[in-house]
């Protein structure tokens, strides 16, 4: 069987978390935390070591198992069965979340006369065709498109140098210390989400390090730090709390000499790459629930899950609105799950496993 | 079949990707590229300055005449109603994605209202990095103002005031983003730069010919005061802003004027605690040329009188500021960021709170000579 290489794995991670921590979730941190935010965001370096212990771990532990044989053989049909239909409902809500909130950000931002419909349609044949194609092909896509985004990323941060007053990040603490403290559930959130790994670890040819881990958990919190400090240092906390699309007003400010301008196109590829791997490694991690069944139901049940992508953006439900939810409820419940899931994880680690015991008792009896 | 469906799924790209429906035909649209604010008897005027798309790029071939240029005005409760009005009498349809200036009237400025902030930033096509000017003129005769040599008005201080600003620096136009950000800043002093014309300066044969310079600033504390200095009051200004690239200073000693270009000066602002009130020390360090040398006079003698005609400046503009309750130096940002604490238990919310007229603790410039232009360091014979 093909494998994919630890460097594949970085770039799956970048692209996908990546458009959660530098794009999704700054508009949440401003909100809640407004200037104090960058500050506590950095304070989630202090817990990689933590993170990166626990992953390691669940990762050794699993050992080339897939995630739905390590159940089983450690808590059993029931619980494991249990597991799946939540992670199963969580991909979903992924998948569903990130694709509304990048059709919403096309309508409101530049296209503003193109049906919906026309944007949703070929994206999810997209995913849908990707995901099929297995996670070897989502690894070399990622390979492809990273380069690209982290080019451009650079060049709209240096870009935006004169731009950019960093005094307006002090002072902090404003409004008591505490004040920010709950963008620790959105800085977070990106971290967690590199449980994800934990799924399709026999998929890898090589072993993840420690190494790797380290450098992908410093990159992700590098990723948040960036856009955030920069909305701050560009609009100050006033205008950049109240930003829909904090990260993207960055581009449509871009301007360089006297007639380079309008450069926002750019912020296009980044952002639909990053939703293009994002989307195609949670639908695939669907299909991968359901291993045992035929070719027919996975992409029927693919199929299903493209259609709830676009009812989803097609259904006018108002982009305000689904701010608030995401917000509210969405990304801290998210966040919370993946804890809860990654403990269970952690805990499945230290219980024998049932094949195990089998074989060290036959062991003894030999 | 997995052939089929390739072709089929690059077919759908080919015909969906190139977005038929926001295609937009450039030849279709009058473009707006500047637009002014007025307030007056509860309604907004906006001035809209329309320039012919032809006069846009330079070209080889002059201009033999003066590009047309266009201003509409309306009337409106809001900015976006006086838009729409002009929009229904336009004979193709407005594009607003290349606005680049924004010209605001005295009165809208004493309005404080957020309507403007609003505007340009909810709205999807307007650019942040327009620049932004305030003015007491009229806009119907800012916004008729060519170009020299028959260009279009997109090639005036109005568009490009950098240009200006990098050989004779002393107020820095700034942009939108900027203006807003650094005015919603609590403690913070926004400096907004107003624009002017004069005919006087320039002739073409017996007319005269007008052109646009920054005459000034409005000195902004949100909520506060937002008085208009001359650029001659703001003089000291220039020694604390980062910006600054090449700024003039004479001095005249034994009767003679000594002339040199500074730039980049290092600014640095330190409240110190005294008698229970903050005073500020500031220290600046500046380095420059002498243009001009018309007396034998010792190196260190001049440097320490430009030293002391620098600090005089500074000085100058910050009684001046006092006056008027605000605070050219944006000492009070500094304050704020320093020692926030004290200003939050003090309750301090106007320029006059925390400064009088002994703010000012000390004043260190250090200036340095780094030539003499090309000559060398004494008069010509």
């Amino acid at each position: 069987m093909k494998k994919i290489s630890s460097i594949q794995t970085l770039s799956i991670f970048f692209l996908s978390i990546g458009l959660l921590n530098h794009v999704i979730l700054i508009p949440f941190l401003l909100s809640t935390g407004g200037r104090d935010a960058w500050f506590f965001s950095i304070l989630t370096i202090g817990l990689i070591p933590i993170w990166v212990y626990i992953l390691s771990r669940i990762i050794k532990n699993m050992d080339n198992q897939s995630l739905t044989d390590w159940l089983e053989n450690r808590f059993g049909k029931h619980i494991k069965n249990i597991a799946l239909f939540f992670i199963v409902i969580y991909l979903i809500s992924l998948v569903l979340a990130t694709t509304k909130e990048t059709i919403d950000w096309i309508t409101t931002s530049f296209l503003f006369e193109t049906p919906s419909l026309a944007i949703i349609i070929p994206f999810t044949l997209l995913c849908i065709f990707l995901a099929h194609s297995g996670m070897r092909s989502i690894a070399i896509c990622s390979s492809v498109l990273l380069p690209i985004v982290v080019i451009l990323g650079i060049f709209v941060a240096t870009g935006n140098i004169p731009t950019k007053d960093y005094s307006h990040l002090l002072p902090l603490f404003e409004n008591g210390y505490f004040h920010g403290i709950k963008t620790l559930q959105y800085s977070g959130y990106g971290l967690t989400e590199l449980i994800l790994i934990a799924f399709f670890q026999e998929k890898l040819s090589d072993k993840l390090k420690i190494k790797v881990l380290v450098f992908l958990c410093l990159g992700l919190v590098f990723l948040l730090l960036g856009p955030l400090t920069a909305a701050l240092a560009e609009f100050g906390p006033s205008l950049a709390e109240v930003m829909r699309y904090p990260a993207y007003e960055q581009w449509r400010l871009l301007t360089i000499g006297k007639y380079i301008e309008h450069t926002d196109f750019f912020s296009i590829y980044q952002w639909l790459a990053g939703a293009y791997i994002r989307v195609s490694m949670a639908l695939f991690l669907i299909m991968e629930v359901f291993k045992g069944k035929t070719n027919n139901v996975k992409l029927g049940i693919l199929f299903a899950v493209g259609f709830l992508m676009v009812v989803i953006s097609i259904v006018p439900f108002s982009n305000f609105k689904f701010l608030h939810i995401s917000q509210k409820f969405y990304y801290p419940g998210a966040f919370y799950f993946l804890l809860l899931l990654s403990a269970f994880l952690f805990i499945g680690t230290f219980i024998r496993s049932k094949e195990g015991k089998r074989h060290a008792n036959e062991t003894i009896q030999k | 079949m997995f052939r089929i469906c390739k072709i089929w799924l690059t077919l759908h790209l080919l015909l969906f990707l190139s977005g038929c429906w926001d295609e937009k035909t450039i030849q279709d649209f009058h473009y707006i590229t500047a637009i002014g604010i007025d307030f007056k008897d509860g309604e907004y005027i906006v001035y809209t300055q329309l320039v012919d798309f032809a006069a846009v790029a330079k070209t080889e071939a002059k201009p033999t005449q003066a590009p047309p240029v266009y201003v509409g005005k309306q009337k409106g409760r809001s900015i976006s109603i006086a838009i729409n009005k002009l929009m229904r009498n336009t004979q193709q349809s407005l594009y607003l994605g290349h606005v680049s200036t924004f010209v605001i009237s005295e009165n809208v400025l004493n309005r404080q209202s957020t309507e403007i902030v609003d505007y340009i930033y909810r709205n999807q096509l307007l650019r942040y990095s327009s620049n932004i000017f305030a003015t007491k003129n009229s806009m119907d005769e800012l916004f008729s103002i060519n170009g020299f040599f028959n260009l279009s008005p997109l090639y005036t201080t109005l568009y490009f005031p950098d240009d200006v600003y990098r050989i004779i620096s002393f107020i820095q136009p700034i942009t939108v983003q900027r203006y807003y950000s650094d005015q919603r800043e609590k403690a913070s002093t926004t400096i907004l730069p107003s624009i002017s014309w004069n005919d006087k300066v320039w002739k073409e044969k017996d007319k005269k010919r007008k052109s646009l310079y920054m005459d000034g600033a409005f000195i902004i504390y949100y909520k506060v005061s937002q008085p208009w200095f001359s650029e001659k009051e703001l003089s000291g200004l220039r020694w604390l802003t980062k910006r600054t690239n090449k700024t003039p200073v004479n001095i005249t000693m034994n009767k003679q004027d000594i002339y040199a270009s500074f730039s980049h000066p290092a600014h640095k602002v330190k409240p110190v605690l005294k008698d229970g009130k903050y005073k500020f020390d500031i220290e600046i360090d500046v380095s420059g040329k002498i243009l001009g040398l018309d007396t034998q006079i010792d190196i260190d003698k001049i440097k320490r009188k430009f030293e002391s005609q620098i600090k005089k400046e500074i000085l100058s503009t910050f009684k001046t500021g006092l006056q008027k309750n605000a605070d050219p130096l944006n000492l009070g940002k500094t304050l704020y960021i320093k020692e926030l604490k004290y200003w939050q238990k003090n309750h301090l919310k106007e320029p006059k709170d925390y400064l009088d007229k002994d703010s000012i603790h000390d004043i260190n410039v250090k200036v340095h000579i780094l030539n003499t232009g090309g000559l060398e360091a004494k008069p010509l014979e």
